[in-house]
């Protein structure tokens, strides 16, 4: 029997990441995979397995605890077998073809293995180097690179006041005092409540975690973002009728795989290709550079109602699967998203998102960026319409969809092209095609 | 085998380890220093800077007395006692070890004597003299340095071939010594053997002796040793050393060399390679470049997150001044501070007599990279305290960008300067324009004014010299 420490591994890009629920206490025994703590990260809920079987003996951590990459969660008594397993670890290197044993360990057991002891908690360490070049564009003291390291300001984005452009410590100052006071005036404008129970009965109601996380994020993108919304509508009449045979297959077995199939992945199938013609919305702005990163890949984010509140889990690589590929995923995300077991990499590294309240209701609505995003698409609810063809009225379906776009890089006219060329893809699918 | 679990391992007692041992111990890491030898210090205190700086010293006294006999003030010929001068030499050595180890006792550092093998990313086997430690530790700072490298065809079983430990254990004064490498530490040797008596051959392989330095800052060591030393041969390659009973024979292979040379003693001084192959870094996943330097970033990790690395193991410049900022930097990283090894420049000092020195970027490297400069130069010879001293043979230089005017570089060649140098460091920190240093006043008379009016020449506003 020997101690092990179960500790958090990399769960992207968080530091100081609040544990809400621990699962486990000392003398449980646990099974490798299973779930020891959930963590809340920026927009998800993750559950952190152990990578060992056996007896927990100490936990070091408590519910509301913030812990990054590395903090030990407990100390477990591993199992004999799980020991025979470490064994071979150390001459790992020079087995020249591992056996499938050998690679067992070299996964997750090994990043815990590569901090034993008692590891010192060390705080996130900002890649910042601040180094001065001979001739460069700004300088700055050695004594003032280690102050900015310290406030985490880069320098490159420091206008230097002294003579001959030197960077001062005043000019680091004002820009973190900049910084600083755009952040706090979220607090500035909070509104003034009154004692409401004067007026009629009243009750006090906690936000949920994911509206706690998800707030500061959409106020920042709203104050941040100059946000233009650009309302459009989408004839969808033929692309119905297309998914409704689909589904009148599915339904007899004549078609695989059996899913439900909405009219979103087809939305999303057609936003891929919208978006390959108009790469600004498919991007993130790099402010400190004046360049906007372009993406090539076709990540879509899809907010999901949950009782938790609203999530977005990313479908990737969406130019590149199938609509009933699609169907099936979206199927599986929501799901997961539901039952909260969604993790971290289902979370993240979407490049463009869609809302879709269609099924819900509503004629329009304004979507918000998911920063660093530069554009949202907004689905709201189809409706039988008449249309002119030109001799009379027929029924059409019309969906109304709208795109939220940061207009610092997206101009008006690029807007309404984007969303009137996702309107003729999704009144003739076919040319997603081409 | 004992086994043991420590917090922060420091593999190297040399200037850069003790230093990062220091700092992480005053910023409350539990740390653990793994030296081979018993005394601190490393090839720098030991065999290196610490040793050489002493004899040089007595070099210089030995040439100052000889200067002034034509002056009117005569000592005659010196005496040496070379076991005295050892003795001298090792009290040294022995003050400054002895503080260190006050120091790591000061700040509860354990101290192991003992070599140490990596067995895992987080193990490390530690020889000790009578037993074999296993320690599981969660950081380490690399800090095993460089050793001599060797080359083919000499035969180094035979007691006349030397390194510098050998040539600063002065076991001998022979009557000739051939040098191969005129680089910082073949010139310094030849210059403590010079004052000695041994007749001096340099022996080069690059077209000039000290190749990084500007040729206008090595003229003047030039000029004196020319006259000084046996020969000195550049663009030159010793193909073999074959010993004799007798003596050494050097087959040299070079433009203006002869084929044959003969001396009591060969020191090979060609430049040092990193001791990373020492420590069974195969059983780590630590990247090494090509010339198996261990690869550290900016903030001295390497690509394993546990494990940094620090000085000569990491390659050029292999320089204590450089260990030490980068063990700082290491502790302060391992201890979750912000820090970053970001110097402008690192200052290399030849401690030849005159001494050469210089920071930040050389006159070739800024013709290399096409950089715009403006220049200025100041002889010594103009300079009332070089007189003074009897220490004509000297120069001074300032680089200064053309469009920015800040200070790009700065050279100093003459008496003491390895001191005067510092000045231009801060100076290159600070990002100083011609301004910032032709107006801080220079007390007068000193050798630092040569560094100000060679500023002020670039500048234009000279008035102990005509501008040009």
């Amino acid at each position: 029997m020997a101690t092990k420490q179960i500790i958090v591994p990399d769960i992207g890009d968080f530091a100081d990441v609040a544990i809400i629920e621990v699962y486990i206490a000392v003398g449980d025994t646990v099974e490798a995979e299973d779930s020891v703590i959930a963590l809340e990260s920026a927009k998800a809920v993750t559950d952190i397995p152990t990578p060992y079987s056996g007896t927990i003996t100490k936990i070091h951590i408590k519910e509301g605890d913030l812990v990054s990459k590395d903090s030990v969660i407990a100390e477990i008594e591993v199992a004999a077998e799980e020991e025979a397993k470490e064994e071979p670890k150390t001459e790992t290197k020079k087995v020249e073809e591992p056996t499938p044993e050998v690679e067992e360990v070299d996964t997750k057991a090994e990043e815990v293995e590569s901090k034993p002891a008692e590891p010192v908690q060390k705080p996130a360490e900002p890649d910042l180097i601040n180094e001065q070049v001979s001739g460069g564009t700004y300088h700055a003291t050695p004594g003032l690179r280690k102050y900015a390291r310290e406030l985490g300001v880069d320098l490159a984005q420091v206008t230097g006041t002294g003579p001959h452009g030197r960077i001062l410590h005043e000019d680091v100052q004002k820009l973190v005092k900049q910084a600083l006071s755009g952040g706090t005036r979220t607090t500035q404008t909070t509104f003034k409540l009154e004692d409401f129970s004067v007026y009629g009965a009243i009750e006090r109601k906690a936000l949920s975690r994911i509206q706690k996380i998800s707030g500061p994020h959409l106020q920042a993108s709203w104050q941040t973002i100059p946000h233009v919304t650009q309302f459009d509508e989408a004839d969808v009449t033929e692309l119905e009728k297309f998914r409704k045979e689909l589904k009148a297959e599915m339904a007899k077995g004549k078609m695989e795989p059996k899913v439900h199939i909405s009219v979103l992945p087809f939305i999303i199938r057609a936003v891929t290709t919208a978006l390959k013609s108009f790469p600004e919305c498919n991007a993130s702005f790099d402010e400190a550079a004046n360049e906007l990163i372009l993406k090539h890949y076709y990540h879509i984010g899809i907010a999901v109602d949950t009782p938790e509140g609203l999530i977005v889990p990313v479908l990737k690589d969406a130019d590149k699967k199938s609509i009933t590929d699609i169907a099936v995923e979206l199927g599986e995300l929501s799901q997961r998203a539901r039952e909260r077991k969604l993790k971290t990499e289902d979370l993240s590294g979407g490049s463009f998102s869609i809302s879709s309240l269609g099924g819900i209701g509503g004629t329009a609505f304004t979507p918000i960026i998911n920063p660093p995003q530069t554009a949202i698409l907004g689905i709201a609810r189809m409706k039988k319409q008449p249309v002119w063809n030109g001799e009379e009225f027929t029924p059409r379906d019309i969906l109304p969809f709208s795109l939220a776009y940061d207009h610092r890089v997206i101009d008006g006219a690029a807007g309404v092209r984007f969303t009137t060329h996702l309107a003729s893809l999704l009144r003739d699918i076919r040319r997603v095609l081409l | 085998m004992k086994e043991l679990t420590r917090d922060l391992l420091v593999l190297g007692g040399g200037p850069g380890g003790y230093t990062a041992a220091f700092r992480a111990a005053d910023l409350g890491r539990e740390v653990t220093l793994i030296e081979r030898y018993p005394t601190l210090g490393g090839v720098c205190l030991n065999v290196g800077c610490i040793p050489s700086k002493t004899l040089l010293h007595l070099a210089e006294v030995i040439e100052d007395a000889s200067k002034t006999s034509s002056l009117g003030v005569s000592f005659g010929e010196p005496t040496i006692d070379l076991e005295k001068i050892k003795d001298h030499k090792e009290s040294v050595v022995g003050k400054l070890t002895a503080g260190l180890d006050a120091l790591c006792k000061a700040r509860k550092v354990e101290r192991i004597v003992g070599t140490g093998t990596f067995k895992s990313e987080n193990q490390l086997l530690v020889k000790t003299e009578d037993e074999e430690q296993l320690i599981t530790f969660t950081d380490i700072i690399i800090s095993v340095g460089s050793r001599p490298v060797e080359l083919p065809g000499i035969p180094y079983e035979d007691e006349r071939v030397w390194d510098s430990t050998d040539a600063l254990a002065l076991s001998q004064i022979p009557k000739s010594m051939a040098i191969i490498g005129g680089g910082i530490i073949g010139l310094e040797m030849a210059s403590i053997y010079h004052a000695l008596g041994t007749k001096i051959t340099i022996i080069e392989m690059m077209d000039a002796i000290i190749p990084p330095a500007d040729r206008d800052l090595k003229q003047p060591l030039i000029r004196k040793i020319k006259s000084q030393y046996e020969a000195i041969y550049t663009a030159t390659k010793v193909v073999k050393v074959e010993a004799t009973k007798k003596s050494l024979k050097l087959q040299l292979e070079g433009k203006d060399a002869p084929s044959d040379i003969e001396a009591d003693v060969v020191l090979v001084a060609v430049g040092r390679k990193a001791n990373s192959d020492l420590i069974g870094i195969e059983n780590t996943s630590i990247k090494t470049n090509d010339k198996k330097w261990i690869i550290a970033d900016k903030k001295q990790r390497t690509n394993v997150s546990n494990i940094y690395a620090i000085g000569d193991v990491t390659g050029d410049p292999m320089l204590a001044h450089r260990a030490t900022h980068q063990g700082k930097v290491a502790a302060e990283v391992a201890c979750g501070l912000p820090s970053a090894f970001t110097p402008m420049g690192i200052p290399s000092v030849a401690y030849t007599q005159p001494e050469i020195a210089w920071v930040g970027l050389t006159e070739t490297e800024a013709k290399e990279q096409k950089i715009d400069y403006k220049k200025g130069s100041f002889p010594w010879m103009a300079n009332a305290r070089a007189l003074s001293a009897i220490s004509p043979e000297g120069v001074s230089k300032a680089l200064f960008d053309t469009k920015t005017n800040r200070l790009i570089g700065a050279g100093i060649t003459g008496r003491n300067a390895g001191e005067l140098i510092s000045e231009a460091v801060l100076a290159l920190e600070m990002g100083t324009i011609t301004e910032d240093i032709t107006l801080s006043i220079h007390p007068h008379p000193t050798l630092s004014e040569t560094f100000a009016v060679a500023v002020e020449l670039a500048e234009g506003t000279a008035t102990d010299t005509l501008n040009r």
